[in-house]
């Protein structure tokens, strides 16, 4: 994780001032106007004093003689505050509010007379806390489908009202069919798939496919990939030993845990990955813990506070105690490594040098283990074992270790003494004799009453299905008021706490909503009119579009998932080996016996790189089946997959890359391929016009228009003679439609 | 100096539009004219490697040898340069270092290395949600010329992740990303199956079937993909797409190279960068030392000791390193105190940055930290001042104004319109 670790950002000190560098409003002027001048001078006060708004750029230019932008003497916020101590017409008032120091009344100066940039600021809006007036009614709202759903729509409507604007018209069933199956189980239907519902005459067909998609296993895939994104899941840590994480996340998904008790089932996870593999939301972090805190913060409380790590948030009102403070929570889970003494066998250098040796010697009597695998897989364990024996997660009983950090800058705490650990935001409540801290923390996160972390995940879901959010960023959400549609932000937090944070049934309700069902607005439209006409266009991420074009070489794709769970038994007996000899004879039983299911599943999931147009089809699978992420050059990395090193770094740039592998890449010739599965399929049709339909219903998940599909049998004609469905299917796979959700 | 520059620049550009009239020139020779007018830089293109995860500048350019607490294990040599030491992890570039000039007084306040990165790439800090500003290599894209119509203009040797890319310019200024500089640009052959009259008739059988997606979702991002489909399109016939195959270079510059990929990045770009492609970016990742960070400085070392060696005697055999600058970036570097884990943490106050090639002074210090290395203390350099120099040196408009949105404010390679200017450190030129 690539995040910032004991830096310190030293302001500006002393350097002649020909060469200081040019001051930065935000992050050098604005705290000292927090400090001093906001209690009278913003909206924190009703009237605020002379009419002055510090915390709007535009009164502060426009207030007369305040701010003359290059002169500080012309200036009433410098000359004001740089009177003479005692004068009556100093500012701050004394007593009112904290004086300005002489070193910060001279960077006022300077600011000044730099031009008094202020970039991009414009105003300052206070993110620290979700306004009380803005809390959930405690009120169950009603959580059967129809009426929720009905909530939405009359919330969205009065919305759209209110703005003069009108929804986009209902979309075909066509549409809906492609985008919901896109949408919940991450790939295009397929032929059959497709036709059943499209031919279908249920009035209640959407409703039983959300159900039916729910309940399948692309469900998992899907929204495995999603999480896997934010969670930062990677297959080669920790000596792959992660692949149990991986696996517990997908059963997780598939259990349909609630949303609040898996999250706490994570934070307070402790034991060994092994035996409790939701330790690996810890355990991922280990060795870089700020930047596992940092992360916590931004996914499940939607707020973004790395730059307090080093000093008091500038854009915001976090300070760097606020930061160590609940730190002092998140640090009470902690890593174990077993120390050198107890465990002396586990010596890196004297492990690895035996192991070679096992492995050397093995090597020469391969009959004594029948292969050389199986010498490789001694050594493998060995190396495995060594690393990651001891790892444990486990937690505190106390606090003790809550710090001030080494070389803490501010008047109110001391580097390196002791900090009493607390939150960010609301109350939490005492840790009683005998609690752990990290569960009492756990505790408040997932509380209803923590109103962010109901917000951030509603807000989540909804921007996840509807391609926008209301609530501005995901990881760093806004107020409520400043919300697309605040009622709709709120209404949904209650909705979510009502359905016992069951995801999907709170998913089920926004997909039977009318405004799901619409045509979908392009990019940027909803967030410019500041309202849901429909969802929005959004091409397809890497994973759904490498499983849409798996679906077209194998319609059963999905069927052929097996979810095993690598075997990590042969493990558990090593910790407690008490000699060399007895760890080293536990090594070779267990490589032999156990380890070889685990060598098995990594090879089930190695998809390897597609360069030179080599490309096996062992790893035709769904992308959540993969390595995690595939290795660079792989399909879907070419499509923008994310690295995982940082909260959801997927990217949809389109690329030249990207487009050639569409017109001339190797996976083409799998489709079409005489003996494959799809070819096979087409057969079934005899008439030409029927093939062609089933052509466009396989890839675009519609019927042809009139037009296309005589456009589609000129196209067949001009080809010498015999019938050219390549053609047909290659201009089909390379037009736009085929990457966007609709 | 600078302005005198600029004025005498705009005087001959002025001179030059009047006597020859803008049409007659082509725009290669407009190009090479401003190039040339700037008098001290000649630059035709950039090879900008950057050392991703924020490189050490106190173990590698900007030792501390006096300082025994802040240096650590680490010894300087001797290198071309007379006086100069650099770590002994670089010794084969120790022999170059008479054509590099440093900047040592780099300057930011990005602490975590997202924005950093997107800093140093871009000039501008990141407001994510806002805007998202153009990497130095797009400008170029918006504001050069293409010395070779075959060839894109932006290339990239690794991914876009994480990456500014083209920012509020067009799709068709971003880099050309290529994963794997062995693999070079994949599948750039249309299918056996198709003749190219039949790949011609396919696609505009495609655009057929899209035209009523595309008239109903006419959005930038949909348009985008159809842009580039153009692009991949052009680049096919292109005739100079073995500049994109490194494998058939003679043994003996393959050897030069060896076989890590920043080295075959770096040949990757120089291949490029002969056949006119103006901007190649190659990274080297790996410098996050926080733990073990002399064991790791030194692994990375070994690495950039051999792809830059490589690299420089290529380009100086062949006479490209006159017209190509050679950029060394990094998004910002380490702190004097070594901590628990061995590891330095993250200095975005002071840090390195080099520069070699067209006209630069080679030997060149410019600016200094302080004697832990924490803070630079004299002629702090901004990215934009450093993104400003590259610009110069390539002889393009700086003060040529975009606007992203309307409404909004304007920008240009410098700077933003109302915002403070990069200075291009034309003091490191000879």
């Amino acid at each position: 994780m690539k995040l910032c670790v004991y830096f310190m950002v030293l302001f500006v000190t002393a350097v002649s001032s020909y060469s200081a560098p040019p001051l930065n409003f935000e992050r050098d002027i604005l705290p000292i106007f927090k400090n001093s001048c906001f209690k009278c001078h913003s909206d924190e006060t009703k009237k605020p004093k002379a009419g002055l708004r510090m915390d709007l750029k535009e009164k502060m230019l426009t207030h007369e003689d305040f701010l003359t932008p290059g002169k500080a003497k012309q200036s009433s916020l410098y000359t004001l505050i740089a009177l003479s101590k005692g004068h009556d017409d100093i500012m701050p008032p004394e007593n009112k509010a904290p004086e300005v120091s002489a070193k910060d009344i001279e960077k006022v100066k300077n600011w000044i007379n730099q031009g008094a940039h202020f970039n991009n600021w414009e105003k300052y809006v206070s993110n620290k806390v979700i306004k009380l007036e803005s809390g959930l009614s405690k009120a169950k709202v009603k959580t059967d489908l129809k009426s929720a759903s009905a909530m939405i729509d009359s919330l969205v409507k009065k919305n759209l009202i209110s703005k003069k604007l009108k929804a986009n018209p209902k979309a075909d069933d066509e549409t809906y069919l492609r985008r919901t199956y896109i949408s919940i189980i991450g790939r295009i239907p397929s032929l059959e798939e497709a036709r059943s519902f499209l031919d279908s005459n249920d009035p209640n067909k959407k409703i039983k496919l959300i159900k039916q998609l729910q309940n399948s296993p692309g469900y998992v895939s899907n929204n495995f990939n999603y999480w896997a994104n934010i969670l930062r899941v990677k297959s080669n840590q920790k000596g792959n030993l992660n692949e149990v994480w991986t696996e517990y996340l997908k059963s997780s998904i598939e259990e349909n845990k609630p949303y609040d008790k898996w999250v706490h089932e994570m934070v307070t996870a402790e034991g060994r990955l092994w035996e409790n593999p939701a330790i690996g939301f810890m355990y991922r972090d280990a060795k870089n813990r700020v930047a596992g805190y940092e992360s916590l913060t931004s996914v499940f409380l939607g707020t973004e506070i790395a730059c307090a790590q080093c000093h008091d948030h500038p854009y915001d009102t976090i300070t760097r105690r606020d930061y160590f403070e609940m730190y002092g929570y998140y640090n009470s889970s902690n890593m174990y490594f077993p120390s050198k003494k107890r465990l002396k066998y586990l010596d890196g250098q004297k492990m690895h040098q035996r192991g070679m040796k096992v492995h050397d010697n093995m090597r020469k009597k391969i009959y004594d283990y029948g292969t050389l695998q199986a010498s490789k897989e001694v050594y493998l364990t060995a190396f495995i074992s060594m690393q990651r024996i001891g790892d444990k997660v486990t937690s505190r009983p106390d606090s003790r270790f809550s710090k001030f950090p080494h070389d803490y800058q501010y008047d109110d705490g001391q580097p390196k003494k002791h900090l009493e650990p607390n939150v960010l935001f609301g109350k939490i409540r005492k840790t009683k004799e005998g609690e752990k801290p990290i569960r009492v923390f756990a505790d408040w996160l997932i509380d209803p009453d923590n109103l962010k972390f109901t917000y951030v995940a509603s807000n989540r879901l909804w921007h996840r299905i509807m391609g926008e959010s209301l609530l501005g960023r995901l990881t760093h959400i806004s107020q409520i008021e400043n919300s697309m549609n605040p009622e709709l932000s709120r209404y949904l937090a209650e909705l979510f706490v009502s359905l016992k944070y069951d995801q999907k049934a709170f998913e089920r309700v926004i997909f039977n909503s009318q405004i799901y069902q619409r045509m979908a607005s392009i990019e940027g439209q909803t967030k410019k009119q500041k309202a849901f006409t429909g969802p929005v266009l959004r091409r397809l991420t890497a994973e759904q579009l490498w499983d849409s074009l798996m679906t077209l070489i194998d319609p059963n794709l999905d069927k052929n998932i097996v979810r095993e769970k690598p075997d990590l038994s042969y493990l558990t007996g090593l910790v407690n080996a008490k000699t060399e000899d007895e760890y080293w004879s536990m090594i070779e039983k267990g490589a032999k016996e156990l380890r070889p299911a685990h060598t098995n599943y990594l090879k089930n999931k190695r998809a390897r790189e597609v360069f030179s147009g080599k490309i096996d089809s062992k790893y035709f699978k769904r992308a959540s089946e993969l390595r995690q992420p595939t290795p660079i050059g792989h399909f879907m990395r070419l499509f923008g997959q994310a690295d995982r090193e940082t909260v959801e770094d997927q990217w949809i740039n389109p690329t030249v890359p990207q487009s050639l592998t569409l017109l001339n890449g190797p996976l083409f010739d799998y489709i079409t391929a005489p003996n494959s599965k799809f070819m096979k399929q087409l057969k079934q049709s005899k008439l030409t016009e029927d093939k062609v339909r089933s052509i466009f219903t396989a890839t675009l998940s519609k019927r042809p228009s009139q037009d296309q599909l005589d456009e589609s049998i000129s196209l067949l004609n001009q080809s010498s003679g015999s019938e050219d469905y390549k053609s047909l299917i290659w201009g089909l796979l390379n037009t736009r439609q085929f990457l966007f959700i609709p | 100096m600078f302005n005198n520059d600029i004025n005498r620049r705009q005087f001959i550009l002025r001179q030059a539009k009047t006597l020859l009239g803008v049409s007659t020139i082509s725009p290669l020779l407009s190009n090479q004219l401003l190039a040339n007018t700037a008098a001290k830089a000649k630059a035709q293109n950039v090879i900008h490697l950057f050392m991703d995860g924020g490189m050490s500048h106190i173990d590698t350019f900007d030792l501390k040898l006096d300082n025994k607490t802040v240096q650590g294990p680490v010894t300087g040599i001797k290198t071309s340069e007379t006086g100069l030491k650099i770590t002994d992890k670089l010794p084969r570039l120790a022999k170059h270092m008479n054509k590099f000039a440093q900047i040592r007084s780099m300057h930011h306040t990005q602490g975590n290395h997202e924005p950093a990165l997107y800093y140093m790439y871009t000039g501008f800090e990141h407001e994510p949600g806002v805007i998202v500003h153009p990497s130095l290599g797009a400008w170029v894209s918006k504001l050069g010329t293409k010395s070779n119509p075959n060839l894109p203009i932006y290339v990239r040797s690794g991914s876009l992740a994480g990456h500014p890319a083209n920012g509020f310019f067009e799709v068709q200024d971003a880099p050309l990303p290529i994963s794997s500089p062995t693999a070079g640009l994949q599948n750039s052959k249309h299918p056996e199956w198709m003749t190219k009259s039949k790949f011609q008739k396919n696609l505009s059988f495609a655009q057929k079937m899209d035209k009523e997606f595309l008239s109903n979702y006419n959005s930038k991002q949909v348009r985008a993909y159809s842009d580039l489909y153009k692009d991949a399109i052009a680049m096919m016939s292109s005739k100079d797409l073995e500049a994109f195959d490194i494998n058939k270079e003679p043994e003996k510059i393959k050897k030069l190279y060896g076989d890590e990929t920043f080295s075959q990045g770096c040949l990757l770009a120089r291949k490029l960068v002969e056949k006119g492609v103006r901007f190649v970016e190659v990274d080297l990742g790996g410098w996050d030392s926080h733990t073990d960070n002399h064991k790791q400085v030194t692994a990375r070392c070994k690495i950039l000791d051999e792809g830059l060696n490589a690299l420089m005697t290529d380009l100086e055999n062949r006479g490209l390193l006159e017209t190509t600058l050679v950029v060394i970036s990094t998004e910002f570097g380490r702190s004097p105190n070594i901590d628990e884990y061995a590891g330095r943490g993250h200095n975005p106050l002071g840090f390195t940055t080099l520069m070699a090639g067209a006209g630069i002074n080679g030997g060149a210090i410019y600016g200094k930290t302080d004697n832990t290395g924490r803070e630079a203390v004299d002629k702090h350099t901004s990215s934009l001042d450093f993104n400003a120099t590259i610009a110069w040196a390539l002889g393009l408009d700086m003060n040529k104004l975009f606007l992203p949105f309307a409404g909004g404010q304007k920008f240009s390679v410098i700077g933003k319109d109302t915002g403070t200017k990069g200075r291009p450190i034309t003091e490191i030129f000879s």
